[in-house]
Order: C-alpha cells, then structure tokens, then sequence
C-alpha cells in the first residue's frame, strides 16, 4: 500500500509536469502551408443576387469562373532537439480535423505536444474538404453533420443504447477514459463530412507525402483508410505506419508492395463485443493476418490485453492519452526511428 | 558574369542566416473551441442521399440536436513574455487564421513575429471557417459564397484596378511596387474558405464568448474582422484593451462608439487605398468611425502607410514582403500605449 502510495504520487508528479506544459517548448521552427489542389472551371452558371449585409443591397453574384480546389492544409512544429529521425504526419478521422490531436477536450495536453515533447517534426493536418483546407461546390452529394448524440454509442463511450438527451441519464462502459464531462466540447470540435470524396483526399495525402516524407504516418479512424492507400502509392516514403482504430485495412492486392513497412494497428477497450466495432476490429486483424503470411510486419495491439483499459475510439483524447503515447513511441523507437 | 556570382553566392549565404532564426520557445500551447449552441433540427423530411460513389440512395434523417455557431482558437504563449495582455488575431472575409501563419511565399507570418516579440498570441477560426466548422444547411438557410480564383487579385490592390487580371500570369498587371508575393498567389488562393453572408451575429457572439474566456486583452483585427472586432470591443470596453484595425472593411456602429473612450485604437491602411473606390469607401467609413470614438473621448492613431515611407502594400498587409517592417510598426505604437514590457 505504502509502496504504491508513492508510485503513485510519483507518476501523478510525472505526468502533470507534462500535462500542464511546466517545461518549456523549443521549436527551431513552426508554420503552415496548403498543398495539393487543383483549378476548375465553372461555367453556364446563372447570375445570383446576394446579400453581403443583412439589410443590404442585394448584389449580383456571378458563381462563373476559376476556382482552386482540393486543396489540403498542414501546420508543422520541428522541436529544437530532434529526436524522431523522420517527419511525423498525423491524420485525423472522419468528421474530424487536426484539431483531434492538440489540446484535448477536458484541457489535457494531446498528441501533438506530446510527440513534439519527444522531439518529433510534426506535421498535422486538415484532410481536403476539412478545417482549415477549405471546400467546394464541386464535390458530389452532400455534406454530412453529426448529430450531437452519435459519437456517443458508435465511439464507444457507451454501449449501444446508453446515449441520453440527458446528461444525467447517459451511461458509460465501465471504467471508460473518455472525458464524458467535455463530450459537449468534443462535439464542438466536429465538422461537416461529405462521402464521395476520398479520391480527392488520397490525392492531396500523396502531394503532401511527396512534399516532406520519408515520414512516420499515423492514422486515426476514417484515416485509416488514407493511410493504406497513400501507403500503397508510396511504399517507398511512409517508411513506418501507426493506425490507431483504422476503420479500414489496405489492399490485399497490394500486400507485396508493402512489406517493408512496419504497421502498428491499435485498438481500445470493448473493441470486440461492440457490434460495429468488432466487425471493424476483425477486419483489421484479418488484414493483419494475410500480410503477416506474406511476410509483412504488422503488430496489432489490443489496450485491454497489454493492461491499458477503458479506452474509446477518440483514444488520443482519452484520460490516458499518454499512456498509449508511451506505447506507440516505444513501438517506433524498437522500429529504430527515434533516438 | 562576375557580378551575378558574387550576387548569387551572397544570396545563397543568406538563406540558412534566415532559416536559422532564434528558436521560438513556448511556455505553452494548445487550442480550444469556444461559444456555440446545440441547435434543434426537426420536421425536416427524410432525404436520399448517396454515401458512396456509385451507391445506392440511402436514407438521411436531418432531425435531432447538433453543436453548431462555437469557433475555434489556438494559442502560442513565449516564454519570455513582454507583451503585458493576451493579443487576438481575428481574420477577414473568406478566410481564416492561417491568414497570420506562413506566407503563402514560405516567409514568417505575423504569428510567429509577434510570439517572437514575446505576446501571448490567440488566433482564431472564425464561426463557419476552417476549423470553427460550419453548420448545415437545415440550421443556417443561406447558401454560402465561394470566391473565384481571380476576384482577390483586382478586389485585394495586387493588381492594378478591374482588367488587371488573366489567367496567364505573365500578362497579370501589378499595381507599381506591389509588395504582395504574386508569384505565390496561387498559394493564397489555398487559403481561402466559403463564407456566408448571413452570419455576423453567431460570429459576434462566439468572439464575445473568447473575449469573456481570455481577455483583458489587445485585438488584431483584418478586414471583415475589423467590422466585426468593432462591434464585440464596444459590447466589452472594459475587457479589450486596445485595437489594432489593419484595414477595417466597415467599422463599428457609430452610435456605440463612445464606448470606446478608454480602449485606445490603431487603424492602418496600406497603398493605393484611395486610388480603389472599393477600398477608398471602406476607409472614409472606418474615419467617420474614428471621429465618432474620438468625439467620446477616445483616441484614435491612423496611419496611411505610403505617409510614413512604406509603399506597395496589398490588402494583405500581412503577407506582403515587407510585412515584418509594418509589424515593427504595430509594435511601436503597442509599446507607446503602455502594453509592453
């Protein structure tokens, strides 16, 4: 008792030092580009009437023209002592933004300083269509918002069924890390999602990827599936994979052309009983499966069988953010890619 | 021959001089959202939609709650602090943030030169922009606008008034001395985000709600932003402490701007302002709201830039070549108020 009386106190010393950024960040650099993208043309468009300002003079819009699009925004932060001997690119989920990985929701520090911390150049990015990358008019369908409640069930905060208009009435996984007290600002952290643009976002992830890499890629979620793919066009310049809950494996006709990269995939807590999650997950083990056989190498790693309990989907925002940090930076420093 | 090498070997010493500038250290940073409401959606009828290329239609039921109207902000604190309050950078119409980040031409931005000179430094999303997200067409009616690829060249005095564009940039017409980097305005272009035009009250309550958060502080407004920054500083005169309106389009309401008699303003205007009918009506609105702060007691500096000797600025003061130099300038006038250490 009295000996995990002080482990304790000395993890909790540990960790709020990080968490509340007492040490200083040293950045050589930091600063933020737009790549990929293209010019349309539009054309045979009628004449609008707008209003620039409410109450004003209506104006006459002409939507004819050239316009860029397509385009993908990234913001990077190189630590002054680099330790990560490759560029680190985050990429969020569907939905999502970069915004996934900085500071998280209950206020915590997130991935991004945590692996800045570690001395990683890191790039995190806004996919095309998201955030700061901007969209158009040109993308097929329509853009999807979440609605307030959705994350709740399908990112495993809870267990199907658990979601409550009222907050006192939602119920959680036991144990669960996810901050249940900021969901509000998670939400807030959402954006709209359309689901016919996927071509356009690889292309974008290649035209960055072709920018900075050789690079460590880490994926999350939607991105999961981006990952593969860029990984697939470039096997060569994503020299090691992170996918953290990927909601989709690679190709498995493409298995050949990326045997030399090592993948660490992640999945958090009742990834196996939820039912869409354990569809997902089994996806992803069997992916795993068929590249191992053909000489891949791939680790999946399930949280819960490595002691790391209570994690949802949003696993870089979970309480013990840093302790999956822990794992994945120990995972790339075996892999020989940090000092 | 000799010459141009001498030219070329000084240019190339140069650069690593440049990309081996001092190490930015933070004492933190992060982002947050801020403001925004969770907006009911119901009787809307069940739409088809296709989810996939290809797919078939599936069912879309718009009806139920989503957050919606909070904007997003993200801050870089030095280590060595000099500037005595926290300074919001607030950007113009169609844009967002990245506005203040790297140029479009690879240069620092006034993100990194003011946490350079030691401010604690918020800059933010807007409502609707970037990373602020956007809310769907069952919460926010209006359709949004989309700027076409030309448009910022002629309205943002890069070029030399209407005509001045073609899609062949050889044949582009730049204003004489033009300080913006036309040979990265496709990089800008990037930058910008649609927009709606029937949204300045969600703006405005979110920024107020960042104010209520952050401040006492300084703003950094551009644009649209100044329009809009107006507007919060005379709801929260006690807590914005003075502002810097870097070519404001339109200002705040004149009825209101005696609230302002303590919050000491800068209003900058770049070149050939007057020359653009565009521009010279945005600045005769910002002057007449300048009068009426300072008929209330407030103090109100304007400086034309080409007046004081710094010529060929675009409406993107910011990210024009010599943005470090007006920078300088909003500094001087920081330190004369009394907000630097």
């Amino acid at each position: 008792m009295r000996r995990l009386g002080i482990a304790l106190a000395l993890s909790l010393v540990a960790g709020s030092a990080l968490a509340q950024g007492k040490e200083p960040i040293l950045l050589r650099d930091m600063g933020s580009f737009h790549v990929g993208g293209r010019l349309i043309e539009i054309s045979g468009q009628p004449i609008k009437e707008v209003v620039f300002t409410p109450g004003g003079v209506p104006a006459k819009m002409d939507p004819n023209g050239t316009y860029q699009v397509e385009q993908m925004y990234v913001q990077y932060f190189l630590p002054q002592n680099r330790k990560g001997k490759l560029p680190l690119l985050m990429w969020h989920g569907g939905g999502l933004t970069g915004v996934t990985y900085e500071t998280k929701p209950d206020g915590g520090e997130g991935w991004l300083t945590y692996f800045i911390r570690r001395g990683w150049d890191t790039y995190i990015s806004d996919a095309m269509e998201r955030g700061r990358s901007g969209w158009s008019t040109t993308f097929k369908g329509e853009a999807v918002s979440l609605p307030f409640g959705d994350p709740w069930e399908r990112f495993r905060i809870g267990a199907p069924g658990s979601w409550n208009a009222d907050k006192v009435k939602r119920t959680t996984y036991p144990g669960t890390q996810f901050p249940i007290e900021a969901y509000e600002q998670f939400m807030k952290q959402g954006v709209p999602r359309w689901l016919t643009t996927d071509n356009e976002i690889v292309a974008a992830y290649v035209a960055l990827v072709d920018k900075v890499c050789p690079c460590v890629v880490m994926v999350h979620s939607q991105s999961g599936t981006f990952g593969y793919k860029v990984l697939e066009a470039r096997p060569d310049k994503v020299k090691a994979l992170v996918a953290v809950e990927p909601t989709v494996g690679g190709d498995r006709n493409k298995i050949a052309s990326i045997k030399s990269t090592p993948i660490l995939a992640i999945y958090g807590d009742n990834a196996r009983d939820h039912p869409r999650w354990s569809k997902i997950r089994q996806g992803g083990v069997d992916y795993a499966g068929v590249l191992k056989a053909a000489g891949g190498s791939i680790d999946v790693v399930d949280l819960p069988d490595v002691g790391i309990k209570g994690n949802s989907h949003m696993v870089m925002m979970d309480k013990n953010s840093g302790q999956v940090a822990d794992l994945i930076q120990k995972w790339l420093v075996g892999k020989g890619l940090a000092e | 021959m000799r010459r141009g090498l001498i030219g070329m070997v000084l240019a190339v010493a140069a650069l690593p001089a440049f990309a081996a500038e001092e190490d930015i250290v933070l004492r933190g940073m992060g982002s947050f959202h801020v403001g925004g409401r969770v907006a009911e959606v119901s009787g809307k009828p069940v739409r088809m939609i296709v989810r996939q290329p290809g797919g078939p239609l599936t069912k879309l039921d718009p009806n139920g709650q989503y957050m919606v109207e909070q904007m997003y902000v993200q801050y870089f604190l030095p280590k060595q602090r000099k500037g005595k309050l926290p300074l919001l950078m607030w950007h113009g119409g169609g844009l967002t943030g990245v506005t203040y980040e790297t140029t479009p031409d690879g240069r620092e931005g006034w993100l990194n030169l003011f946490v350079r000179k030691g401010w604690d430094v918020y800059n933010s999303d807007a409502v609707e922009r970037g990373r602020a997200g956007f809310a769907s067409s069952d919460v926010w009616p209006s359709e949004p606008t989309f700027l076409t690829y030309a448009d910022p060249f002629e309205r943002f005095r890069i070029g030399d008034g209407e005509g001045s564009w073609s899609p062949d940039p050889t044949k582009r017409k730049v204003l004489p001395g033009n300080q913006f980097p036309v040979e990265a305005y496709d990089n800008y272009m990037k930058q910008s985000v649609p927009r709606w035009l029937t949204t300045d009250n969600a703006i405005i309550d979110a920024y107020i709600a960042l104010v209520d958060k952050v401040c006492p502080c300084v703003l950094l407004l551009h644009s649209q932003g100044g329009a809009l920054g107006f507007k919060v500083a005379e709801q929260r005169p006690d807590k914005v402490k003075a502002i810097v309106a870097v070519e404001s389009a339109t200002a705040g309401n004149l009825g209101k701007a005696a609230a302002l008699k303590d919050t000491p303003t800068l209003m900058i205007f770049g070149d050939y302002v007057d020359q653009h009918p565009r521009w010279a009506t945005f600045k005769k609105i910002d002057l007449e709201y300048a009068a009426a702060v300072r008929a209330g007691g407030g103090t109100v500096d304007v400086i034309n830039l080409p007046d004081i000797g710094i010529k060929g600025n675009s409406h993107m003061l910011m990210q024009d070549k010599n943005n470090a130099e007006i920078a300088e300038v909003i500094q001087k006038w920081l330190v004369g108020k009394g907000l630097v250490d």
